[in-house]
């Protein structure tokens, strides 16, 4: 149809439209409805737009940008529906509501209109009466949307700045719905502002996320309000945020809790804030050591945790010899690099020594430990160390005496070399004090007597501990030189066959004959080995000087004898244990079967497969390995026939009243039962009475060892007793 | 049976504003220019097959006719829409039969009421 009147406004808005009159674009081809929708809108206080076709439509509509739109469906150009699509593209129309005009009972066209974004439709004829109050409504609507939206856009624009976010978890769906800058703060997609709350839970920082979701779970199960702070675990590279999480239930009429409501805030920069005070406050500048402040409290922690665990600990006291002679000659920047280098070398220190010092049982133990320690910078060249869990004295003493030497070594301060000493006093909880100040005073004082003695050196408080740890100190010095200077010894205890009677082999047992002290016992000093560290070189020369004499008896023609050895779970754990026994067969040429690694079951405490492991890797080098005092390990008996060992050696303990305790017969006979059912011989010692060795060959034991038959013997006493023993069993001594 | 439903008109009538120009005149001048325009051009589709004309041209008359209760021309056209939109120009063709005397009665029915108000 041809446009009969030009309908095409040619003014803006602002000439043509009212300020206050809401505006209508009405769109059809036909004229008529054009006509006649016209008045009833205009009475009932619209402005009216028209437009023909389509493509007129959105020129009108940018045009004018109209409160509403009501757009016929079928027109020539254009028609109504790719025209609301082009309308809904653009940023005014998005929300602009569309009244879409159809043909009666055109249900596809009622589809089509609603897919391409109508906000109604009506169908034709229209009833030109009704169609104002059908706008009104729409208009309201409209309005209410517009406000819903702008008080949407202004909390959002609030969330933003106050950096807070809310969200409401669903509990029977499991769902959650969240705000703008939940999203924002969690890297999510801004258009889908719901999800599970685990989708959440997942970015919780990987520390504390677990943590996290028990609490969330408590909360809604208890129906308790929770306040939570973690970081989030930011996958888009840039920096990780603090926030604080906050939740309160929302009850059902039962009490139940059908929702939970919550805020999460961004406290990033608070909580930066927070550290850097804390860093301010408790953190030396100069070197970043922990101040004087933190130390107190450190300190008064070791003091509650030492009371509570009933343990020693050491504080000491130490300052730099001569000092102020580096600063007055080489200025202060000099005098700050060299106490930075100093921090440098006392956290290593400590770091190094934990780690040799302490019980090596559980390998998380040392990490716990030096996470107990402290060193601290408290003024001018003093620093203090707390060791925070020790077992003795000497521990303090050992670690003095590194800072000692550590901080000696020369130093290079602006390219000149500069050399200083430290002077260190200890105490010790709780025999020198069991508060910080009497523990700080005794330390301080304990430094004076050692300047009084000579510097560069440690002194204890307490001149009895000073004794004790020295001479324990000076103990551990001394085995180390035995050890590097042959100052051990091995001795013998023979092995007998059951059957035969015949000597076929030997358990080597360390001696150490102190040049003062006389003979100390192993169960003296391999402790002390252990702890130091020092088991590791004694475990290596004992395995050299047990292979060098299974080589000798065998070059003398006395006959090939088997060497037991016992091992220590410290070697396995902190050492390299094969490669010492691969060490001590490549120096001699001997059938490596001779060589008996006994060890105890404890070591497959803590990682049955690693245990597995290493043995198989020991049996490849041809070894023999044995299971010492089997009985009174934690062991389970599932795992023994997954070791590939070869012999089992019942605890002394059951031997010993073997004669006379039904019980003790009971286990042994179990235990060699059990033994050669997985195909292992079976060893039992400190065989002492000719009944308990009546017994054991009545219970088909294969070979004992005991005072029985022989005491453990030197070189000679052995060589000796072979040839004279080469026959039945005899008893000796 | 009345070429116009009165209903229609007074519906129309209905509508008018006042002080505005006469909207039933307005309307009637409209469709009595554009109806024979209209019905000239679905035939002109109809000869050369140009269907998608047959069925826009028809579905805007049906829509004007409808108001101004001209109810049995209103549906012929609704008809050729639904025929052009079907591609059955067979059947367009033989609602062809009859439109141009259709559309004439409308005329008169209207030209007639415009001498009654005049």
């Amino acid at each position: 149809m041809k446009t009969t009147q030009d309908t095409t406004p040619q003014t803006t808005r602002s000439e043509v439209v009212s300020q206050t009159k809401p505006v209508i674009l009405l769109v059809d081809d036909d004229h008529v409805s054009l006509m006649m929708a016209e008045g009833p809108l205009m009475d009932a206080g619209f402005q009216v737009i028209q437009a023909t076709d389509g493509l007129q439509a959105i020129e009108q509509f940018q045009k004018y940008s109209p409160d509403l739109i009501i757009m016929d469906a079928v027109m020539p150009n254009m028609d109504g529906f790719e025209a609301i699509s082009e309308i809904r593209k653009t940023a005014l129309g998005v929300h602009v509501p569309i009244l879409m005009i159809t043909g009666l009972d055109d249900l596809e066209s009622i589809t089509r209109a609603y897919e391409e974004g109508a906000t109604d439709f009506l169908a034709k004829p229209v009833n030109f009466f009704i169609l104002p109050y059908r706008m009104q409504y729409m208009l309201r609507s409209k309005e209410t949307a517009d406000e819903l939206r702008s008080s949407q856009a202004r909390l959002d624009n609030a969330q933003r700045i106050a950096r807070l976010g809310h969200w409401e978890w669903d509990i029977a769906s499991n769902t959650a719905n969240w705000s703008l800058e939940v999203a924002r703060m969690f890297g999510f997609d801004k258009r889908l502002l719901r999800g599970s709350m685990d989708s959440l839970f997942e970015k919780v920082d990987a520390q504390k996320r677990q943590a996290v979701r028990l609490d969330a779970e408590h909360a809604v199960q208890s129906a308790k309000s929770i306040s939570l702070e973690f970081n989030i675990d930011d996958n888009r590279g840039s920096d990780v945020l603090s926030v604080r999480f906050e939740a309160e239930p929302k009850l059902d009429h039962e009490g139940n809790c059908t929702h939970m409501l919550g805020t999460i805030q961004d406290i990033t920069e608070s909580a930066n804030a927070r550290k850097e005070i804390h860093n301010l406050a408790y953190n030396d500048i100069v070197t970043g050591l922990p101040n004087r402040a933190q130390l107190r409290e450190n300190l008064s922690n070791a003091l509650k945790l030492a009371e509570r665990q009933d343990v020693q600990f050491a504080l000491l006291f130490l300052d730099l010899d001569h000092f102020k002679k580096v600063n007055d000659t080489l200025g202060h920047d000099a005098g700050d690099d060299l106490l930075m280098q100093v921090s440098r070398r006392l956290s290593s220190v400590l770091r190094d020594s934990d780690i040799l010092s302490r019980p090596v049982d559980a390998p998380e133990y040392a990490e716990q430990a030096f996470n107990k320690d402290t060193v601290a910078r408290i003024g001018g060249d003093e620093f203090v160390v707390l060791l925070g869990d020790i077992q003795a004295p000497e521990d303090a003493a050992r670690v003095a005496q590194r800072i000692a030497d550590s901080v000696s070594e020369p130093y290079n301060i602006a390219d000149v070399e500069v050399a200083i000493t430290t002077t260190i006093g200890i105490s010790v909880y709780p025999s020198d004090g069991r508060d910080s100040e009497t523990l700080m005073k005794h330390a301080d004082v304990a430094m004076y007597h050692a300047k009084e003695n000579g510097r560069n050196g440690f002194q204890f408080y307490s001149r009895a501990i000073h004794e004790q740890a020295l001479s324990r100190f000076s103990m551990e010095r001394e085995l180390k030189l035995a050890i590097e200077e042959n100052g051990l010894s091995l001795l013998y205890q023979p092995k007998l066959d059951m059957k035969t009677g015949l000597t076929v082999g030997v358990e080597a047992l360390t001696r150490w004959n102190h040049p003062e002290r006389g003979e100390i016992s192993p169960n003296d000093f391999i402790p002390m080995a252990e702890e130091t560290g020092l088991i590791l070189p004694l475990g290596r020369w004992v395995l050299n000087e047990a292979t060098r004499q299974i080589q000798k008896w065998k070059e003398k023609g006395l006959g090939e004898f088997s060497v037991a050895v016992n091992c220590s779970p410290i070697q396995f754990t902190r050492g390299n244990m094969i490669g010492d026994i691969e060490g001590a067969l490549k120096q001699v040429d001997i059938d490596p079967s001779l060589l008996e690694i006994e060890l105890t079951e404890n070591l497959f405490l803590h990682n049955i497969e690693n245990g597995i492991q290493l043995l198989d890797n020991m049996k490849q080098l041809g070894v023999q390995i044995a299971i010492d005092d089997f009985g009174t390990g934690v062991s389970s008996l599932s795992y023994l026939k997954r070791l590939p060992v070869d012999m089992l050696k019942i605890d002394r303990t059951f031997v010993e009243d073997l004669h006379r305790d039904k019980g003790d017969q009971a286990i042994v006979s179990a235990i060699v039962t059990l033994g050669h059912n997985l195909g292992l011989s079976v060893v039992a010692e400190g065989v002492e009475k000719k009944e308990q060795y009546e017994i054991l060959q009545e219970l088909e034991c294969n070979e004992v060892q005991g005072y029985y038959f022989s005491y453990p013997l030197t070189v000679a006493q052995f060589e000796q007793w072979v040839l004279e023993q080469k026959g039945p069993i005899k008893q000796v001594g | 049976m009345n070429i116009l439903d009165q209903s229609a008109l007074d519906n129309i009538r209905a509508l008018q504003r006042p002080g505005s120009p006469d909207l039933l005149g307005r309307i009637v001048e409209l469709f009595l220019t554009d109806a024979p325009l209209g019905v000239a051009k679905v035939q002109t589709a109809i000869a050369a097959a140009d269907l998608e004309t047959v069925s826009i041209t028809a579905h805007s008359l049906k829509s004007s006719a409808s108001y101004l209760g001209a109810t049995a021309f209103s549906q012929r056209m609704a008809g050729l829409e639904r025929a052009a939109r079907d591609e059955d120009l067979a059947a367009c063709q033989q609602l062809n039969q009859g439109l141009e005397s259709d559309c004439q009665d409308v005329v008169d029915a209207l030209l007639q009421l415009k001498d009654k108000a005049a």
